[in-house]
């Protein structure tokens, strides 16, 4: 459970989220920042988003946050997330005992709630063990701690740990808005009284990216 | 916003119907599409199989009722009940009469939507108004043209479960487009060979799921239930050998043989699939197997104990040809039946419009037994002479030889070749796998494609490796 400061931060960093994906709230695409440096995409008339569903976002989570599938996130401890409690809800079936033997045809009400549980969980654990083991950290590594707060968020180390986080998640980097909306989220979570911000605000700002459209949608 | 036409009628497929306009009671017309696709053979509603009853009605059953197209044709034919012999006759004329009309009042007469594949019922239903924009250089997707680092992320997470790296998108992205188009194969090519296409709950294992239905709480073998009846392994086995490596596809239908799953190993990392003459559990002697449908627990879960195995014609009818009985698909009646052998009340008016079909694909099951006296899921010869013989009084006259797409099949073995060999066999597999990875019926603007692909699946041997090949490719894959 995200502690309340935690909580609060995560709206934060979910605006930013959504600020530098850069949709509304009909999830039209709109005009990137004119910070992005990146050109406005046409919108497809195609439309052709599907969600990526239980196993994929398992297997891309494991896969880009360096973490064994059972450890990407398990309720009470003990029952996988993907495969077991959320499957349904994520997109997947239960053939054998519950005779779901397709997947529901649109998203479920409940589906962006197990989408960002999932996801969250498995922020959380790269976050943890990156601040355990800074050495051999994957994501957020190199950056200037004071204690268990980032000196210069809008420094080269914080840029290049955001920069990490979107070649990870999105397989391309980020843009210089992307990296400026993410950082800017750091403040929000210090004034919070959060007791780490540091790895809250890399927890969070993975979550805020793996959380996009972008990652979610294929 | 504009709609597409919802289950596309020319891929609802089959769908022949109960009637497709009939005449102040439920008297069936299955006539109807019929008389329409004669009519106009070359909409795309008709070329692929035969329209839907949802082109005329909402609703079949009483009280029957029409949408704005069927309720204008309805009109133009006079408005009452015609016998089945004026019903034809008068039927190409007054498709004709209102051929200029627009029933659904959406800007398209009727004859422009029959043509261009989109629906004269449903003003929801029109043809595309997509804008593309004709300059795309400068960004990052090619919006409406083959983009080859938005198909490698398809082609990589539907096909092998996870996103591509940064490295593997610029490398697609710097290749001319040939050199891209090689790589997607090459992609598409490695993931068919994954555990997560072909091994246990993969892709291919998923696709299976509503033609086996499986229940674990009768599963027998590994991983058995509490009230273990019949192993679904091997019909999973069975399936994904049928779609992978180039096999024949129609081998689900026509195997005289079991296949086996060999699970990966340290020198095997993928499940690999061995075909076998005989194997534990499965009883039905060589000469009569069918593939799928008679496997053990497709025999057991589907025929039980029934006389008549009416539930194992319409689920074999509806996994591997795509025409659900319930929804009345694919009615195809036969003169003078159903016959109502087992005097289960079926002739009635309400009934025969079905089970003039159903029946009659149903007596080629007549001596395969799923529970009960004789064993389970066996090849009995004159299993109802023994076993049901005092259910009814007529019940031992029910046929072995019964009916198929409305032609004559005298056994079960030749029922399912003639189905693996039928177009709707080759568009339920076809539609399948556009499901699959388009993830929406096709459009009447996608219809040549879907029907081009239908066509090679057929040319290239069944093969499903070498169809999905040519779908990547497709612009309804391909483009973002």
């Amino acid at each position: 459970m995200l502690p309340r400061s935690a909580l609060s931060a995560c709206l934060l960093a979910c605006a930013a989220a959504t600020l530098v994906t850069g949709c509304d709230d009909d999830g039209d695409t709109a005009p990137l920042p004119s910070s992005s440096a990146v050109p406005a995409q046409p919108a497809s008339p195609k439309a052709r988003v599907r969600f990526k569903g239980d196993r994929v976002l398992a297997n891309d989570l494991s896969r880009d946050l360096g973490l064994e599938p059972t450890a990407i996130c398990n309720e009470l401890g003990s029952h996988p997330c993907t495969s077991e409690v959320h499957k349904v809800t994520l997109g997947g079936v239960d053939a054998y005992d519950r005779q779901i033997y397709v997947p529901l045809g649109t998203t479920a009400p409940t589906t962006p709630l197990a989408a960002e549980r999932v996801v969250l969980s498995a922020c959380l654990e790269r976050a943890k063990r990156d601040f355990a083991a800074p050495d051999s950290a994957l994501l957020f590594g190199g950056l200037v701690l004071d204690g268990p707060k980032l000196v210069d968020v809008h420094g080269e180390a914080a840029s290049a740990a955001i920069d990490r986080v979107y070649v990870a998640l999105l397989a391309r980097h980020a843009t210089p808005g992307e990296i400026s909306a993410v950082a800017e989220s750091y403040a929000s979570i210090e004034a919070s009284g959060d007791p780490t911000p540091a790895a809250t605000w890399a927890a969070l700002s993975c979550f805020a990216v793996g959380t996009s459209v972008e990652f979610l949608f294929y | 916003m504009l709609r597409r036409p919802p289950p596309a009628v020319w891929i609802t497929l089959g769908v022949a119907l109960v009637s497709a306009v009939p005449w102040g009671t439920a008297e069936a017309k299955p006539t109807g599409p019929s008389l329409f696709c004669a009519t106009y053979p070359t909409s795309p509603a008709c070329d692929l199989a035969a329209v839907s009853c949802s082109y005329c009605h909402d609703r079949t059953a009483e009280p029957v009722t029409w949408n704005p197209f069927g309720a204008a044709l309805h009109s133009a034919l006079g408005g009452g009940t015609l016998s089945d012999a004026d019903y034809a006759s008068k039927l190409p004329g007054a498709l004709g009469a209102i051929s200029a009309e627009d029933a659904d009042a959406d800007g398209v007469t009727n004859e422009d939507e029959i043509f261009g594949g989109t629906l004269p019922g449903d003003p929801a239903s029109l043809p595309s108004t997509d804008v593309c924009p004709a300059d795309v250089s400068g960004f990052d997707y090619r919006v409406c043209q083959t983009d080859y680092r938005y198909l490698l992320r398809k082609t990589s997470i539907d096909f092998c479960g996870f996103s591509p790296r940064l490295a593997e998108l610029d490398a697609i992205g710097a290749a001319d487009d040939a050199t891209a188009s090689q790589m997607i194969d090459a992609t598409l090519e490695a993931c068919m060979a994954s555990e997560y296409f072909r091994g246990p709950d993969g892709v291919l294992w998923t696709l299976a799921h509503r033609k086996i239905k499986p229940l674990s709480s009768v599963k027998s073998g590994e991983d058995a239930g509490i009230i273990p009846l019949a192993d679904y392994d091997p019909d999973y086995a069975l399936f994904v050998y049928s779609q992978i490596d180039g096999a024949d596809a129609r081998l689900a239908l026509t195997a005289d043989f079991f296949v086996a799953r060999v699970p990966p190993s340290g020198s095997n990392p993928v499940s690999r699939y061995i075909p076998l003459d005989d194997l534990d559990g499965q009883n039905v002697i060589k000469a009569r197997r069918a593939g799928l449908v008679t496997s053990a627990w497709f025999l057991v879960t589907n025929v039980m104990f029934t006389a008549l195995p009416r539930t194992a014609a319409a689920q074999f009818y509806r996994a591997y040809l795509g025409h659900d009985i319930a929804r009345e698909e694919g009615l195809h009646p036969i003169p003078n039946e159903p016959k109502d052998h087992d005097a289960k009340g079926v002739t009635q008016a309400a009934c025969a419009g079905c089970h003039s079909t159903l029946d009659p694909l149903s007596y080629p099951f007549r001596n395969y037994n799923g529970l009960g006296a004789g064993g389970r899921g066996k090849y009995i010869p004159d299993r109802i002479e023994k076993f049901f013989a005092t259910e009814a009084p007529n019940i031992t006259q029910i046929p072995e030889a019964g009916a198929l797409l409305g032609e004559p099949q005298a056994t079960l073995v030749d029922m399912t070749r003639a189905a693996a060999d039928s177009d709707d066999f080759a568009v339920a597999t076809v539609h399948d796998y556009w499901m699959l990875t388009v993830g929406a019926e096709p459009t009447a603007e996608q219809h040549d494609a879907f029907a081009g692909l239908v066509a090679s699946f057929r040319a290239n041997g069944w093969s499903v490796a070498h169809m999905l090949h040519e779908l990547v490719h497709l612009e309804a894959y391909a483009a973002p």
